[in-house]
């Protein structure tokens, strides 16, 4: 799809090579032949490698993904390893106190207390990371396009946010919870459409400023669409802002899960989460079965702990304000 | 009779994560009192460090690694940092460049100025406060016990500046450090804080240290220089005999690459190619070697000493030039290519390339619940130029005066309030669509900084294709064939393409910005402040490939800066700005020989020339008094408020453009030249009688 004037354009150009340029003009030629006068390019440590080494000087965070690597080996790896039965309820060993084998014991089911914790850690995983996707896409998209758009577009489109952002959540999400079929996908959805609001508003904190930049407004100058420079420019430069704010997505959606596991509203049979074990689990407290409350409990905080040492770590490493030189 | 301020073999390191920067290597200076001393450097050259270090101020990770430092023959180095800190800001005072940042923006000015007085002296907080007074009103702050509540804010940038030198002057310092202390200021305002820094000088009797890049503003103003480059003192002289006969090749190199108001337009500017030194990895010989056109093997091996025939002129080198680069060569352009690109880009319809008539542009103030509009600022106002097909127009003005405004409705990104902006007979920001697109190849823009105007996150390759990309200009494989051309016309490697902005110097970046500016072939391009980013050294490299370009490419193109030797290097006529209006235009010859407007008159008599003879020959400081505001601007004669020829007329009644030859034009009810109407009309008379 060209137009002739500009077939023509290019094609007088296409031909020149460097050695028929004009001279250059300066005084003195470079100072070795071959040299092209705006000088050599250095080689420079690219911005991402910058940030990695930060990162990994920032001790914690790398604790964080390291308890992170374990966490989802011993979710998704686990039960290849060690299998057990998570599926034939066997009531002589339910609540069964730890053995040597079975370092937690059994739950009220007879299921194997570790074997449990694996397969709700998968959830957690999974439903926090689809959970954090579908939030970013959206509020990065909203948010970019709300920042560019300006005037009265995106004071409606704020406004939306903030009514969303007072809504008092874990009701609504418990409302919601119950139209549903609560699988992983659906949870996944619901978590969403509530996480979304805040990536929205810092995205479009940061498309405020970068649409003002010059390299904005130079695409602007070559006739750029608004898409574009949604795409090329404004979302890619507010990465930064999104990575970070993953990593703390997936951490809120862990625990919110966890509400709602709690409060019996999580996934349905055979699917359990970390909240649906603690749920079951506080009938027995006063019955002095420890091993079904705090294995659960500390993986809970441990990775919720962990994905947030981590996000610390993103935002440190990837804002060039708050890096050490 | 001890020196006030006397450096012996100072060296300063910074401790970075993983290397050492030698900021400062074995520096030698002194300050008699009473005297002022220039020291002038790019950015990066430890000029700023040097200053640091002398107040024990240095950044963290820096650290003093040798040498000495006596202010009135006290060593400083070594000294703890109480003992620093009753030194600081009562004898040894500085001035930041940066004078909104450097303020207290929650504390009113007053307490502020009198703070020193209150720590250092002991000072009651009524004692402090009349001292504060007295010292607001030796910096010419005008009436001063008003504006003692005020915060910073409230305050014009020159005012701020002017509150600067009050707090550094509180104590009555005998050594002053002033780094950059007008970068951050208008022409017109920079004169007035440099004269009243002179004037501060001759009545305290303090050693003064004037640090700047600007060999306009140390030409002027001291009796010694020490030109510093990478780390060192390259070449240390009296001023006078610093300009006309210095031996270093830097300083030669350096001063022939600024553009001057007289210079011949058609020779291109000296430039020295590359870049400093890294100094966590200083070279072993020279520092300036790689960049010297002289360098040889010993250059490159042995660092020369700083010697020199007498003892008032040092210089380290081992092939010393002699005095200034005498006749520069000509720019050489390929006639034949840029002749038949000019033809390519005449008009078709109309008779002017561009024509801009009677522009107006207001960004509204709005304030209130209902954000109801009160007020405007009135950025351009009713502004008429054309431009024709390969010629090129300055803008010039200071800061505010409506010059970016005006770029960007040239090309577009911003709408006009009333009146028009027409591109060969077609008035582009009244298209749509496509038409709009196509219509957008014609304008492109050149932006200021080089570090904003390409996106971080792309490669080389995928900047300079975008433009062809959006306009759907040929296939990827043309697409390729142009940007490798394009690249190579600015003089930047093929392996560029691969990389991202952040690997490139300010320079090399520029190259970039001005590589996709011309990858369209636009008719007009808008040049927004090109070089005031750049570092001198490097200014005069792309200045020489702007006007090889806008030559070869047949391009009309505007060039806005605030440096109007810079314009009148690369334009072929003039616009000078001023509030919003366009008070005159004329040939660079019009304005800087016949300039028929007092504020043009001013503007060229303020503006610092690189010659301490014309210089120092200078008795008036220009213009006086500040730039009024934009949101409610004089009536009649914008300028009436700092004329020193207004009359009530000028209050009265606006003046419009008057002829005063057929290139030059001017808004002025008492202009300096005759109009070209009263000389007609008086030999006329004549004729009669």
């Amino acid at each position: 799809m060209t137009d002739p004037a500009a077939e023509a354009l290019v094609s007088g150009f296409a031909h020149a090579d460097a050695g028929q340029l004009a001279p250059n003009g300066l005084p003195e030629g470079p100072a070795e032949p071959g040299t092209p006068d705006g000088g050599e390019v250095s080689v420079v440590t690219s911005g991402w490698r910058l940030s990695l080494r930060e990162f990994m000087s920032n001790r914690l965070a790398v604790i964080g993904v390291a308890v992170l690597v374990f966490f989802i080996l011993f979710s998704f790896a686990g039960p290849i390893v060690d299998p057990t039965n998570q599926s034939l309820a066997n009531p002589a060993l339910s609540d069964n106190p730890p053995t040597g084998t079975h370092i937690f014991g059994y739950n009220d089911q007879g299921f194997d207390e570790v074997g449990a914790m694996m397969r709700g850690g998968q959830t957690s995983f999974e439903i926090g990371a689809l959970a954090a996707a579908m939030a970013i896409v959206v509020g990065t998209l909203y948010g970019a396009v709300s920042g560019l758009a300006g005037g009265i577009v995106d004071t409606i489109m704020m406004r939306i946010v903030d009514v969303g952002l007072s809504l008092p959540y874990l009701l609504v999400i418990l409302v919601l919870a119950t139209k549903f079929n609560s699988n992983v996908l659906e949870i996944a959805g619901i978590l969403a459409a509530f996480s979304w609001l805040v990536p929205a508003r810092l995205v479009r904190g940061e498309v405020l400023t970068l649409r003002e930049r010059d390299f904005v407004w130079a695409a602007r100058v070559m006739g750029a669409r608004q898409s574009r420079l949604v795409f090329k420019h404004l979302i890619p430069n507010a990465l930064s802002v999104t990575i970070v704010n993953v990593t703390f997505l997936i951490a809120d959606s862990i625990l919110a899960l966890a509400y709602l596991g709690f409060l019996g509203f999580g996934l349905s049979y055979p699917q359990t989460s970390w909240g649906d074990m603690l749920a079951n689990a506080l009938q027995y407290l006063n019955s002095g079965y420890w091993w079904l409350v705090y294995p659960v409990g500390a993986c809970l905080v441990i990775v919720v702990l962990a994905f947030n040492l981590v996000g610390d770590g993103l935002r440190d490493a990837l804002d060039v304000r708050l890096r050490r030189r | 009779m001890t020196p006030a301020l006397d450096i012996k073999d100072l060296s300063t390191h910074i401790q970075l994560s993983r290397s050492v920067v030698q900021a400062v290597g074995n520096v030698d200076l002194r300050i008699e009192r009473g005297q002022t001393v220039g020291l002038v450097g790019e950015s990066g050259s430890g000029k700023s460090m040097l200053g640091l270090s002398v107040l024990g101020l240095l950044p963290n990770g820096g650290h003093i690694v040798g040498g000495s430092i006596k202010a009135d023959g006290q060593e400083l180095v070594g000294l703890s940092e109480r003992e620093l800190r009753r030194l600081r800001g009562n004898d040894i005072a500085m001035i930041f460049q940066d004078s909104l940042s450097s303020l207290n923006p929650t504390k009113p000015i007053g307490e502020q100025v009198a703070e020193p007085v209150r720590l250092h002296r002991g000072a009651s907080k009524r004692e402090a406060v009349d001292r504060a007074l007295e010292v607001l009103d030796l910096v010419g702050l005008p009436q001063p016990r008003q504006r003692l509540k005020d915060f910073p804010h409230q305050l014009s940038g020159g005012l701020r500046q002017r509150v600067m030198i009050a707090i550094a002057l509180a104590c009555e310092p005998k050594i002053l450090l002033a780094d950059e202390p007008t970068t951050a200021l208008d022409v017109t305002i920079q004169a007035q804080i440099l004269e009243l820094l002179d004037d501060l000088r001759d009545r305290l009797g303090m050693a003064t240290l004037l640090v700047t890049h600007d060999m306009g503003v140390v030409a002027g103003r001291t009796s010694r220089i020490n030109v510093m480059y990478a780390g060192r003192i390259v070449e240390t002289a009296s001023t006078e005999e610093l300009f006309a006969g210095m031996r270093h090749p830097y300083t030669q190199a350096l001063l022939a690459s600024i553009p001057r108001l007289e210079s011949d337009p058609t020779k291109v500017l000296i430039s020295i190619p590359g870049l400093p030194p890294d100094l966590t990895r200083p070279p072993a010989g020279c520092r300036y070697a790689a960049r010297c056109p002289f360098a040889d093997a010993q250059c490159r091996a042995e660092e020369p000493p700083l010697t020199g025939e007498s003892p008032d002129h040092l210089f380290a080198c081992w092939h010393p030039v002699d005095g200034p680069v005498k006749t520069p060569p000509p720019l050489i352009v390929d006639e034949a290519a840029a002749a038949a690109a000019l033809e390519a880009k005449k008009p078709a319809a109309a008779e002017h390339l561009l024509e801009v008539t009677n522009v107006v542009r207001e960004y509204p103030v709005k304030a209130g619940l209902l954000q109801r509009q009160v007020n405007s600022v009135k950025a351009v106002s009713d502004v008429t130029l054309h431009l024709d097909a390969g010629e090129t127009l300055g803008l010039v003005g200071e800061s505010g005066c409506g010059k970016t405004s005006l770029g960007k409705l040239i090309v577009g990104v911003e709408k006009p309030d009333s009146g028009s902006i027409a591109l060969d007979g077609r008035e582009v920001f009244k298209l749509r669509g496509s038409n709009l697109r196509v219509a957008r190849r014609d304008l492109q823009m050149m932006f200021q900084d080089p570090y904003g105007s390409l996106d971080p996150r792309m490669r080389v390759s995928s900047i300079l294709k975008e433009p062809l990309q959006i306009q759907k200009i040929g296939t990827a494989k043309e697409q390729t064939e142009k940007i490798k051309a394009t690249l190579a016309e600015v003089g930047l490697p093929l392996n560029a393409l691969e990389r991202y902005p952040h690997e490139f110097s300010g320079g090399q970046r520029q190259r970039i910005a001005l590589a996709r500016a011309v990858m369209l072939e636009p008719k007009v391009m808008v040049a927004d402040e090109p070089v005031s980013a750049l570092d001198v050294s490097i200014r005069s490299q792309v200045l020489n490939l702007m006007k090889r370009l806008q030559l070869e490419h047949g391009m009309a193109s505007v060039v806005i800066s605030h440096d109007l030797a810079v314009v009148k290097y690369l334009s072929d006529r003039i616009g000078v700005m001023y509030l919003g209006k366009l008070v005159e235009i004329g040939t660079g010859e019009d304005i800087y020989r016949r300039a028929a407007h007092h504020y043009t008159d001013a503007l060229i008599r303020t503006i610092p020339v690189p010659d301490p003879v014309i210089e120092k020959a200078k008795t008036e400081a220009g213009i006086r008094g500040e730039l009024p505001s934009p949101l409610n601007p004089p009536s009649g004669c914008r300028f009436r408020t700092r004329c020193p020829r207004a009359e009530e007329r000028c209050a009265a009644e606006e003046p419009v453009l008057r002829a005063f030859s057929d290139s030059h034009r001017a808004a002025c009810h008492f202009p300096l030249q005759t109009p070209l109407e009263t000389a007609l009309a008086n030999s006329a008379t004549g004729e009669h009688a």
